[in-house]
């Protein structure tokens, strides 16, 4: 496991340099602790970026209260992946619409590291990534989910995320036909 | 006769141009549940394109100066549009932020109790908006219909862009054979501002609008240029593509010189937009070969020359294509 190889490359970064360290400790909400490189950390994290020129990043791990261990470990693995492949100031796309510029594909690694994710924990990913202001992460989990829904039927979309409908069925057939164009064939 | 597709309805020697796929489904559906449903008589659906002319005026205050391309416009008149979706007071006119990074409230324990996957419902509205915003738009549609939240949702951050998306009929637009000139049928009291707006740019076809003004003041229809293709809300007129329930007009830069060595050749335009799926579209020139008629061959269509021409290999025939995402 990377991260665990990470950790034990941080062990030995902290005693071999504790004054000039190159990475990141963060706490999860449950108290565990990550090592992430600095340098990966600010370029893909906003929020991190200004903990970090802020000097407000704790060296005994600093406190991520919002974010779970495994939604943390989620955040650390993409940045260690993220630092092993071509880091490119491309890939960080600005505001996505389908209105307006096309969503940058993700890469064939970022596919993979969201495609095992369970959806709870891509859930949390992306609400750890929206925290820690991490744009291209948020792009392509938000990406998975809505890949999630592509093509889809309103019944299925609330069978894949469990969705209570709470339409009445008269609602219902109004909201459809305004939409008529949208159900034409189904 | 298909309604879906290019929507040309061919029918007893008129090829009909309606406005939008969607407008023609919707009457046909109207009209279905009206009488058992198709197979449709030829006249009896020319009737009932005639009696079902739904005409409203919708404007959208909230929603269309805004959304609508810049050159659409200025004129600040209230558009007459094939849209007519209420407006929706709902609609903020704010447009959000792309993405604010805010704080959210870590979930409480009590709320995973309701299940675990409806998670997705506790994500931050901005972000669920970002999930919504890159389904094309019937995928938008779509989850408008799974809860009320996300109605809400899509109403708010308007991601279904109602001005593109027309939903009832404001008029058809018929190319007759033997008329050079496209005809629309609708109602007088959208007709003028209607059609109008679609030849304000070519002075000879406005000049052909005064001249059929007190006709078509009587008929309720008016002349207009020809109709080279059309594709749901976009039609194909004059190397322009206009929308002509927004006024949107876009010329079409000229077209690179075909290669001289071709004779008798000519571009046959066409159009290809489908606004659910994607807010751009293409225009396909697609080069035709003058039959030559030839006095020994006086039933075939394909002379020598588009014999030789048509052999492969090689075409020197060039396929031309613009496309609205590149531009070029």
């Amino acid at each position: 496991m990377e991260v665990d190889k990470g950790k034990g490359e941080a062990e030995e970064t902290r005693k071999v340099a504790e004054a000039d360290r190159d990475t990141v400790t963060l706490k999860s909400s449950d108290g565990k602790l990550f090592e992430v490189s600095k340098e990966a950390a600010a370029r893909l994290s906003t929020v991190l970026a200004g903990m970090i020129a802020g000097g407000s990043i704790d060296d005994n791990g600093t406190d991520l209260k919002q974010i779970g261990s495994e939604a943390l470990e989620n955040v650390v693995d993409y940045c260690n992946k993220h630092a092993n492949s071509i880091p490119s100031a491309a890939l960080i796309s600005s505001s996505i619409s389908f209105n307006t510029a096309p969503f940058k594909e993700p890469e064939e690694w970022e596919r993979k590291f969201v495609d095992r994710l369970s959806h709870d924990a891509l859930f949390d990913l992306v609400e750890a990534a929206n925290f820690l202001g991490m744009e291209r992460l948020l792009d392509v989990t938000c990406h998975k989910i809505s890949e999630m829904m592509k093509g889809k039927s309103p019944d299925q979309i609330r069978e894949v995320f469990n969705i209570k409908n709470d339409y009445t069925k008269e609602e219902l057939e109004e909201i459809r036909q305004e939409l008529a164009w949208a159900f034409y064939d189904d | 006769m298909s309604i879906d597709g290019c929507n040309i309805l061919p029918i007893a020697g008129v090829a009909l141009h309606a406005p939008a796929r969607t407008c023609a489904y919707h009457v046909v559906r109207t009209r279905a549940s009206l009488q058992p449903r198709l197979p449709l008589q030829p006249a009896k659906l020319l009737l009932s394109f005639g009696g079902v002319t739904v005409i409203r005026t919708a404007t959208h205050p909230a929603v269309s100066p805004r959304l609508r391309p810049a050159a659409s416009d200025s004129r600040g008149r209230p558009s007459t549009c094939l849209v007519t979706g209420e407006s929706r007071s709902r609609v903020s006119s704010h447009i959000p932020d792309p993405r604010p990074r805010k704080m959210k409230k870590p979930r409480s324990h009590m709320e995973t109790d309701t299940s675990t996957t409806a998670a997705l419902l506790l994500l931050p509205e901005d972000v669920l908006a970002d999930v919504l915003r890159r389904l094309a738009p019937r995928g938008v549609a779509a989850c408008r219909c799974v809860c009320k939240a996300w109605r809400a949702l899509v109403d708010a951050h308007a991601l279904l862009r109602a001005d593109l998306l027309p939903r009832s009929l404001a008029g058809i637009l018929v190319n007759f054979h033997g008329l050079y000139a496209t005809e629309l049928f609708s109602h007088p009291s959208t007709a003028s501002r209607f059609s109008v707006e679609l030849h304000v740019d070519d002075d000879l076809l406005a000049r052909s609008v005064e001249l059929d003004e007190d006709l078509s003041r009587h008929l309720g229809y008016r002349p207009t240029g020809v109709v080279e293709d059309h594709c749901n809300v976009l039609l194909l007129i004059n190397n322009m593509v206009v929308n002509p329930a927004t006024r949107w007009c876009f010329h079409l830069p000229p077209s690179p010189p075909s290669r001289a060595d071709v004779d008798y050749t000519y571009d046959v335009g066409h159009l290809v937009h489908d606004p659910t799926i994607s807010p751009h579209y293409e225009v396909f020139l697609v080069p035709r070969l003058c039959p030559l008629f030839d006095d020994s061959e006086n039933d075939s269509p394909v002379g020598p020359v588009a014999e030789q021409y048509s052999e492969w290999p090689p075409s020197p025939c060039v396929l031309r294509v613009f496309s609205s995402k590149t531009e070029r």
